[in-house]
């Protein structure tokens, strides 16, 4: 392949633009492939109708030219793949070589592959670089890597030109009906293309078929082959292949004495890019230095300075160049017309001349002043006090507002005691419960201390209580005591209990004290 | 300047794209202006009739030359010179569809966008208007970043270009088609192989203006 006689410009192009370039392609040798596509399409049509028509089903004409198109896609394609490079077959050349030239891929295209959605990319693959098996499963791969979506975009737009077409040209007749005789028309249209069509109607639609078929179909074969060039050269970059020789020829003919100094170039790079550095300080300071002079001249300075002795003061030249600067095109004036704000305060004053005040008018003034510091004050405390009252009253007046804080605050971490209870009472049950008690344990203490009450309250009683009663519950049968001094005492542990479990409000050392000094005397008292 | 002209397949894509989007709007719409009578009746066929007359006038005046359907194909209409389209030339290739969409789904347009060189529609011939691609938005350089070596020649601003374009594109090749490439220009690199890839990318980086 001679990439020297591309006829299209290679660059990276997006994959529209590519098919944009097919159909370019397409479009400049349009009378080659126009020709030969009528050519060759034209008696396979005639022939398929007149064969459809005999066994009276027009219908298959349809169907089997349908069919047939990658058949026909060669035509464009050989077309546009000899022409890309240069060389434009005639109409003779193209029908010649249909006779031989890709039939080998076409058993896939006619039947497992007849309904592949990227055809026209996939179409020169196989007629332009005939590969088989593997090599071309992975050439496929890679080309459809990025190309595919807009190949199969491209057939989806493709098909629907072609049905559109072909049914936009029936409709075509139509609008030529004058409106008089359009519903008349139209109802003799329909019955006879679509109804109960007669054999002519049918080969007659599938003409039209054929019409739009050959509009679209070679357009739709440049655009896949523009897509395949187009990824063809991104794979292979073969514009930079271009590039290069043309660089490569150049150098040969202009460099061929320079070539040696060339090479000992490169191996000196190094050392002059160290010296740079050690010296960019230095160069740097000068030329700043210049820069300030020259800012610091005026032009005639820097003029005489430039010329030295040769400067000549020339009058023309300063009206000419006073004469350019005058001229619009260098400094271009212009008008704008833009809204401002006006300024109100500015033109009432101009307009108010100051009349002298009467010590009347200045008293009233500064009672004025007075008053209004004051009132001042009063609204800012108002406003104080309301936010005072807001504060204080807002789960009142606005109880939405603590309902989203408190929603938002999180619940008190639960604390989990784990009190171990004892399978069987102590003995001593008071020395058992100060003991807790000083060991810091106080619930616990107290819960011993519940616990031994409402055993002994069970006990006095000759019940028991059911599982899970609660402290109400248990008040409510310590008043069936017949012992009111324990009764009292129970109601007492219990209260002192709930206190504790549920407030988590300890009684005093002291209280507790009492309690089991009460408990160890009416103990020993029933005993 | 250079404009690259849209031809049909994208165009058409990009009009599938906009009719799409109305139709999925007109919808919407037509679902919540039922219940609203004659009145809803009335501010829907005001919606057809801007969606279909306003939607492209609007976006290609005021959105750059691009209705969301171009932009997603990454088209722009301009003027036949290159200059943004303004008002008059906008109403009048959007007005000429009354003329592109007949006899059916822009069958005119679409023909007279086969035939033109530049895929102009009757409306674009009328308002000398030009559908172009986008230029690709050139920022960052994907070459590799790799230590500048400086030319022993001094290049035109072409061939540098080509030998940027080469190192962006390095790593889409494969080794030997790299090599196959870089050993073309062995009269600058005086290397062959995987030394004149080597400086073809030193070159890069310096014609880059890196370090």
């Amino acid at each position: 392949m001679r990439l020297d006689g591309l006829t299209v410009a290679l660059r990276q192009r997006t994959s529209w633009e590519a098919a944009d370039l097919g159909v370019a392609l397409v479009r400049r040798h349009a009378g080659t492939i126009w020709l030969s596509w009528i050519i060759t399409t034209l008696p396979v049509f005639v022939l398929l109708n007149l064969g459809a028509a005999l066994i009276d089903s027009v219908w298959l004409a349809w169907l089997l030219l349908w069919w047939l198109k990658p058949v026909f896609d060669r035509v464009p394609l050989f077309v546009l793949s000899r022409a890309v490079f240069g060389a434009v077959p005639s109409v003779r050349e193209t029908l010649r070589m249909q006779r031989s030239w890709g039939w080998r891929s076409m058993l896939g295209w006619l039947s497992w592959r007849r309904l592949h959605p990227a055809r026209s990319l996939l179409l020169p693959v196989d007629l332009l670089e005939g590969l088989a098996g593997s090599r071309r499963s992975e050439r496929v791969r890679v080309l459809q890597r990025a190309a595919s979506g807009t190949s199969m975009l491209t057939t989806l737009i493709a098909a629907h030109m072609e049905y559109l077409l072909s049914v936009g040209v029936m409709l075509l007749a139509l609008m030529f009906v004058p409106v008089e005789y359009f519903s008349e028309a139209a109802q003799q249209f329909w019955r006879t293309l679509f109804d109960d069509p007669p054999i002519w109607a049918q080969c007659l639609g599938n003409f039209v078929t054929w019409l739009a078929m050959s509009l679209i179909e070679p357009f739709y074969v440049g655009a896949g082959f523009g897509l395949y060039l187009n990824r063809r050269t991104q794979l292979e970059a073969w514009d930079v292949e271009l590039a290069f020789r043309r660089i490569a020829a150049r150098l040969r003919a202009t460099a061929t004495a320079l070539l040696p100094l060339l090479f000992g170039m490169f191996v000196s790079v190094a050392a002059v890019r160290a010296e740079d550095t050690s010296t960019a300080d230095q160069v740097g300071g000068a030329a700043a230095q210049s820069v300030d002079a020259i800012a610091a001249d005026t032009p005639p300075q820097s003029l005489r300075r430039v010329f030295a002795g040769r400067y000549v003061e020339d009058a023309g030249f300063g009206a000419s160049v006073e004469q350019a600067y005058a001229d619009p095109d260098l400094s271009p004036k212009s008008k704008q017309y833009v809204w401002e704000l006006r300024d109100k305060s500015k033109k009432g004053k101009e307009n108010k001349s100051p009349e002298p005040k009467s010590s009347l008018q200045l008293w009233l003034e500064a009672f004025g002043r007075i008053m209004a510091l004051v009132a001042e004050n009063a609204l800012w405390l108002l406003l104080a006090l309301l936010i005072a009252l807001l504060v204080r009253y807002h789960r009142i007046w606005l109880p939405w507002i603590s309902e989203r804080f408190e929603r938002e605050r999180k619940p008190d971490a639960l604390a989990v005691h784990d009190i171990a209870l004892p399978e069987h009472l102590p003995d001593d049950l008071p020395a058992a419960v100060r003991a807790l008690w000083q060991q810091g344990r106080q619930r616990e203490a107290l819960a011993l201390l519940y616990r031994a009450a409402v055993l002994r309250l069970d006990a006095s009683l000759g019940t028991s209580m059911p599982p899970g009663a609660t402290e109400a519950e248990c008040l409510r049968r310590s008043r069936r005591l017949a012992d009111a001094d324990y009764a009292q005492l129970f109601a007492r542990i219990v209260r002192c209990w709930q206190a504790a479990a549920y407030a988590q409000r300890l009684p005093d050392a002291r209280v507790v004290d009492e309690l089991l000094a009460a408990w160890s005397g009416s103990r020993s008292a029933s005993a | 300047m250079r404009l690259r002209a849209a031809g049909v397949l994208p165009r058409a894509a990009a009009w599938a794209i906009d009719f799409v989007l109305r139709m999925a709007v007109i919808w919407v719409f037509s679902i919540l202006l039922v219940l609203l009578g004659d009145l809803g009746l009335a501010l829907y066929l005001i919606l057809l009739f801007a969606l279909f007359w306003l939607y492209p006038v609007l976006f290609e005046v005021l959105n750059d030359g691009q209705t969301p359907g171009k932009r997603a194909l990454g088209l722009r209409v301009v003027n036949a010179n290159g200059t943004p389209v303004g008002w008059v030339p906008s109403i009048v290739r959007n007005l000429m569809r009354t003329v592109d969409m007949l006899p059916l789904f822009y069958g005119f347009g679409l023909v007279a966008g086969l035939i033109d060189r530049n895929s102009r529609r009757f409306g674009d011939m009328v308002a000398d208007t030009l559908v172009v691609h986008l230029d690709n938005p050139h920022g960052h350089s994907s070459a590799p970043d790799v230590p500048a070596v400086q030319s022993p020649l001094s290049l035109p601003a072409a061939d540098q270009g080509a030998i940027v374009a080469f190192a962006e594109r390095a790593r889409q090749l494969t080794p030997e088609r790299q090599q196959e490439l870089a050993n073309l220009l062995q009269p600058l690199t005086q290397a062959r192989g995987a030394v004149a890839v080597q400086r073809l990318l030193g070159m890069a980086s310096s014609f880059l203006g890196r370090q």
